[in-house]
């Protein structure tokens, strides 16, 4: 039974590709097997990971528009062994608008994943609280939201949780005692003290559904996205790679905690 | 008028959220500690002989531990993250006494990556708040 994560926020580039495709290489390079699925309609995980959006017949889009399609047919194997990614193409917008008719829409990507056996599967969303991310929100066990050290990333939040309390049926305190949910902090700057000292103020309460590990600014973080590499395979001494490699062990804590880490060994050594 | 003050009162959409206003409400108030209550902080040179102390001791026993491999895992990374919380405060100490330290742990202890034992652990988390009073300190 594999742990499915969303990576949501309804605000746009707070670090959600980023925070998927290098948590997803964190966890393949700590030996488990992982499925990033993009259900972003702009498809930057796809292209993130060295896949070119002609290089493929069938995407996201097809798993969500046709009834009973078997999501295996569209995974494809990535650079990183162990890795798989399911891709995405722009039409997966209007195959997102196709959906509203039909019955029980909130539950179409849970029937695809069902038989889908890895140890991880990370949910790329987009950047709105559609029909798609109520899929995401309604299949996973966990959710990441990365926020980015601004006023309307704290607003997104807001907004999101309360999503997460609609599609889960849940009150605010049940969500925040269940640990459905961590805050990941993303684009850190040291220098913006002021701004910094603000909205960590404003996140107090939530210190602790907060990840320790924040990602601090790196100007490597976003040339391996034009390199199309995880930043592990960039530049492995960079300050990205060391957050995000610190990002995939606390996470993994955070799994084992819930007793939900897959049974296998990972190879801690793998990466250095 | 100074930034931090117009930003002060400046409420969040979130600020704003019942889950807020429901954590915020739950969480206890910290009481504030009068100054004679406050345990005395130790002096600079008491805190550099305690690193000093503590360099030897974590360099000896942990480089004749068992490997990796046979030693076991409690949870993963948790030697990481340790090794991590060494070489931050190793960084703070020498920005707050350049010159006296070492700058990184030693080759043979990264490489084994074992826990140390618990009273060492303990001496770690010790100078860690030793060194952030001694911090606040010079900040005042």
């Amino acid at each position: 039974m594999p742990v499915i994560v969303a990576i949501i926020n309804q605000k746009g580039g707070t670090g959600k590709t980023t925070t998927t495709i290098n948590l997803g290489a964190g966890l393949a390079y700590q030996g488990f097997q992982t499925l990033l699925v993009d259900l972003d309609p702009q498809g930057h995980t796809t292209l993130g990971m060295g896949v070119e959006p002609d290089s493929f017949e069938e995407s996201m889009a097809e798993v969500i528009s046709i009834p009973r399609k078997n999501i295996a047919d569209v995974i494809l194997a990535t650079y990183i062994n162990g890795l798989f990614l399911a891709p995405s193409h722009i039409k997966l917008a209007r195959a997102a608008e196709q959906v509203y008719s039909r019955l029980f829409r909130e539950t179409i990507l849970q029937q695809a994943l069902r038989p889908l056996d890895y140890d991880f599967i990370l949910i790329d969303c987009p950047p709105s609280l559609g029909v798609l991310t109520a899929n995401s929100l309604y299949t996973s066990q966990f959710v990441i939201i990365p926020c980015q050290m601004s006023r309307y990333s704290l607003d997104g939040l807001a907004d999101l949780l309360t999503t997460i309390e609609e599609v889960k049926n849940l009150d605010g305190e049940e969500l925040f005692s269940g640990n459905f949910f961590r805050i990941l902090l993303t684009m850190f700057d040291k220098r913006n003290r002021v701004t910094n000292e603000f909205i960590l103020e404003q996140l107090r309460p939530y210190l602790e559904v907060t990840f320790a590990t924040i990602i601090m600014r790196c100007e490597a973080l976003n040339q391996a996205h034009i390199a199309q590499r995880a930043v592990f395979d960039y530049d492995a001494k960079s300050t990205g790679a060391r957050d995000y490699y610190h990002l995939t062990q606390e996470f993994l804590y955070l799994c084992q905690k819930r007793n939900c880490l897959p049974e296998k060994r990972p190879n801690l050594l793998s990466m250095l | 008028m100074s930034k931090k003050k117009l930003l002060a009162g400046k409420k969040t959409k979130l600020a704003k959220h019942a889950l807020t206003r429901a954590l915020t409400d739950k969480s206890p108030s910290i009481p504030e500690s009068s100054p004679a209550s406050a345990p005395a902080s130790p002096t600079l040179s008491q805190v550099v002989e305690a690193l000093r102390a503590l360099h030897e001791e974590l360099d000896q026993p942990v480089a004749s531990s068992q490997s990796p491999t046979d030693a076991p895992r409690p949870w993963p990374g948790v030697e990481y993250s340790f090794f991590h919380l060494v070489q931050d405060l190793r960084e703070l100490q020498e920005l707050l006494y350049p010159g006296h330290l070492p700058p990184t742990l030693s080759k043979e202890w990264k490489d084994h990556l074992v826990l140390p034992r618990p009273e060492v652990f303990q001496k770690i988390i010790r100078l860690t708040v030793a060194t952030l009073q001694e911090l606040k300190k010079i900040l005042n």
